[in-house]
């Protein structure tokens, strides 16, 4: 078993090593300095692959904090101090949501015994390990693990909420065997049944609402039913750890490993290939459709009139209009679901309903950020890149120059009034809400307030188009490549988080908000023109 | 006419594909480009096409001894895997490749002639290219020099996957043309290159080199090819 084990390690390793240096080399200026040969540098690899094992060790006790502490405590403690419960209380509701979470849910959905991994078909497809060896290696590898990566977490954040030391010690190792033997449970279900109970979705995401539901919902009102005297005492203790010896005998004896391999390494299992999985959904979400083009097949001579950029756009928004609708229609619904949320609130209490339309007058910079996402731009972008730009952009005339602007143009003004009708709404609905309320708002005030949001939805509309056309983000797998995207894009974030901040006269903040919009507009049209031969390609 | 390749050179993390490629390719022939897989046939066109830059060098077309930079425009580039937007027709995608080369075209055909040209069939003509085979797929690239007459046409691995019927008409399509273009095709099946070019010239070791005309229709013009490729391998 150790041979094993080191043989198992000893690859892990090394591909940890691999993938390492080729996210290294993928640095914008530090991946230059390294040279591909690197790869075959055996002695640096066994430095970085000691490297790389302990990081995943750190890995593997900072996940456990990370997971117990903001899963379990930090929910605990925020609504234990909105509603003031003593320390013992919070200690009940931290117990009774790892009972739901990490008992119940995780016993169900991280089994890992008959769990599709691409480590499981390398070592036993393609380098023939024995199923036997492999799965009694790495499950033993497993549970020890386990054990040793939770017990800090679990005496940490149990001594804050009071218990003493050993019940951290005693819970993990309660969780441990109480998961071994969901293991086996998993297990004997496949022998006597052929079933994996972790590739049946619907039950796996049954569980996880479950789980949660009942961890999260009597937390809320701060009711514990749990008490720390249910798990800590020796019948249970005993019974849990008899029941996880018995299971880890059963898992160990267990004969017929090559059948539970087969059934989770088949090769075109999307599961076993996470990153492949991911790209087919980014890709198919933003796919065209055959159905639209049958449904709309008969009304041809919309296109008629048009010729060169105008006829391409205008078809390639008819081809993807559920694309471009679903979304709108989304939006439309938040807008007009939280619209009758508070008009139910003026009816329920109006002090509450005062609270909420003073917090809308003074508020106005909030909406800097919401209109970033109500912005349908950056989903459009990849739609257009993905089934339109992608191929053309491999044709010259395409990238010229005047082509690139008058595309650009087009389909401006295309985003910018589809994303009015989401604006238009929230205008109407704050708009309505605030003359149904008690505070004074003229015709003055709800002209100002239309104004920044149409001008914040024009500028996010040129914000979205711009980023795309200078950055171009998207590879081929539509996941964003471009490290300078996503650092303008949060700078441009970060300056509507600062703006939150200042509460500043509303009819200055309008003024503000148009001049930009206008310039950002102004300034995209010049750069695109200027740049975008060069930047607007196919990576 | 004639492209002026000049010591193009193209490096890929640190490795060389291309040594400094010089050629002078002519107006009226069909060269066959011929290059074992990885020699840098793709690099090659890519350069050319300005799909990637290249490191140094350059690309001149001569027209009656005045010589200018090889412009996007003067290239008809047909890839090995067809790329076509899929949203649209055949029919829209060659309205519109129309539309937009307006000023550079001929304007004596309609849409409809242009498809017979190809003998597309009139029932895909309105499918979205989603459905299309590859080798309609090719066809509509062809279709798009056919129409815009750029002085360039360069063809990556062609033919390779077409049935014989299509293959067929393709190579009579580019003999009918080449009178007033030049035309280059990447392969590396010696029989296709054999049947179809004029002109033969090896990429090996990341330079340039044309094979002696009577070698193509040679009885031992097979064996000489692979000697040649062996042997630079070997350098």
């Amino acid at each position: 078993m150790i041979r094993t084990l080191k043989a198992i390690l000893e690859v892990r390793g090394m591909s940890g090593a691999n993938r390492l240096m080729f996210y290294i080399r993928k640095l914008p200026v530090l991946g230059k300095l390294i040279p591909a040969s690197v790869y075959s540098e055996t002695t640096l690899k066994r430095t970085l692959s000691v490297i790389v094992h302990i990081l995943k060790v750190l890995m593997a006790f900072v996940t456990k904090f990370a997971y117990l502490g903001i899963m379990i405590y930090l929910p605990v403690k925020f609504i234990g101090n909105d509603i003031s419960l003593s320390l013992s209380v919070q200690y009940q509701l931290y117990l009774q949501m790892l009972l739901c979470i990490s008992f119940l849910t995780a016993g169900v959905s991280s089994a890992v015994i008959l769990e599709p991994k691409r480590d499981k078909y390398i070592f036993v497809k393609l380098m023939r390990l024995p199923a036997e060896r492999y799965m009694r290696t790495t499950l033993t590898l497993r549970g020890i693990s386990f054990l040793v990566t939770f017990i800090p977490a679990m005496l940490v954040f149990g001594s804050l909420l009071g218990a003493p030391l050993w019940h951290g010690a005693v819970l993990t190792l309660l969780l441990t065997f109480w998961r071994t033997a969901c293991e086996a449970l998993h297990l004997w279900v496949f022998d006597r049944y052929g079933m994996v109970i972790v590739k049946k979705t619907s039950w796996i995401w049954t569980a996880i609402g479950a789980g949660y539901l009942l961890a999260y919902l009597p937390l809320l009102p701060g009711y514990a039913v749990v008490e720390s005297g249910m798990l800590f005492n020796l019948p249970v203790v005993l019974g849990v750890l008899v029941l996880g010896t018995l299971s880890a005998v059963y898992i160990a004896r267990y004969k017929d490993y090559t059948n539970a391999v087969d059934a989770v390494t088949k090769i075109d299992d999307p599961l076993l290939d996470m990153g492949r999985m991911m790209k087919e959904a980014r890709v198919k979400d933003v796919a065209t459709q055959d159905q639209h083009y049958s449904a709309e097949q008969q009304n041809q001579e919309k296109f008629e009139g048009k010729s060169g950029y105008a006829y391409l756009n205008a078809i390639f928004f008819s081809r993807h209009r559920r694309l471009i609708t679903s979304p709108i229609q989304r939006r439309l619904v938040i807008i007009g679901s939280l619209f009758a949320a508070a008009l139910l609130t003026m009816l329920l209490s109006q002090s509450a309903f005062t609270k909420l339309t003073h917090y809308l007058i003074t508020a106005l910079p909030t909406f800097l950020i919401i209109m970033n996402y109500t912005s349908i731009g950056e989903r459009l972008c990849k739609a257009m890149f993905y089934n339109c730009d992608l191929s053309l952009l491999r044709y010259g005339f395409y990238r010229e120059q005047s082509a690139i602007l008058s595309n650009f143009r087009i389909r401006l003004l295309r985003i910018s009034l589809l994303n009015l009708i989401p604006a238009a709404a929230i205008c109407l609905a704050v708009n309505l809400l605030l003359v149904l309320s008690a505070e004074s708002w003229g015709a003055g005030d709800a002209v100002l307030f239309c104004v920044t949001i149409v001008a914040l939805s024009l500028f996010f509309s040129v914000h979205h188009l711009f980023m795309y056309y200078i950055f171009q983000p998207y590879s081929t797998e539509l996941n964003v490549k471009n490290p300078f995207f996503t650092i303008v894009n949060s700078v441009v974030l970060g300056v509507g988080f600062i703006a939150m901040q200042f509460k500043s006269e509303p009819g200055m903040f309008a003024v503000i908000v148009v001049l930009s919009a206008v310039v950002y507009m102004l300034a995209a049209l010049i750069m695109v023109y200027r740049f975008s031969g060069r930047t607007f390609r196919v990576k | 006419m004639e492209l002026i390749l000049d010591n193009i050179r193209k490096s890929f993390d640190g490795r060389e594909v291309l040594k400094g490629i010089d050629f002078t390719f002519e107006q009226g022939k069909i060269y066959g480009l011929l290059g074992r897989n990885g020699a840098g046939k793709t690099s090659l066109f890519n350069c050319l096409s300005g799909e990637i830059q290249m490191d140094s060098g350059g690309a001149f077309l001569r027209r009656d001894e005045v010589s200018l930079p090889l412009l996007e425009e003067e290239i008809g580039y047909v890839f090995s895997l067809p790329i076509l937007p899929d949203f649209l027709t055949g029919y829209e995608f060659v309205k519109f490749y129309m539309d937009i080369n307006k000023g550079k075209i001929q304007a004596d055909r309609t849409i409809e002639e242009y498809f017979d040209i190809i003998r597309f069939e009139e029932a895909d003509r309105h499918r979205l290219i989603k459905g299309y085979s590859h080798g309609m797929k090719n066809k509509i690239q062809m279709l798009c020099f056919i129409i815009s007459r750029p002085p360039l046409i360069l063809l990556d691995e062609p033919l390779t996957s077409f049935d014989v019927v299509v293959a067929l008409e393709i190579k009579k399509l580019l003999r009918e043309m080449k009178q007033d273009h030049i035309i280059i095709f990447s392969t590396h099946i010696l029989q296709l290159a054999a049947d179809l070019c004029d002109e033969l010239v090896i990429l090996n070791n990341g330079t340039l080199r044309e094979i002696p005309a009577e070698t193509l229709h040679s009885p031992e013009f097979e064996e000489q090819i692979i000697a040649l490729l062996k042997d630079e391998d070997h350098d």
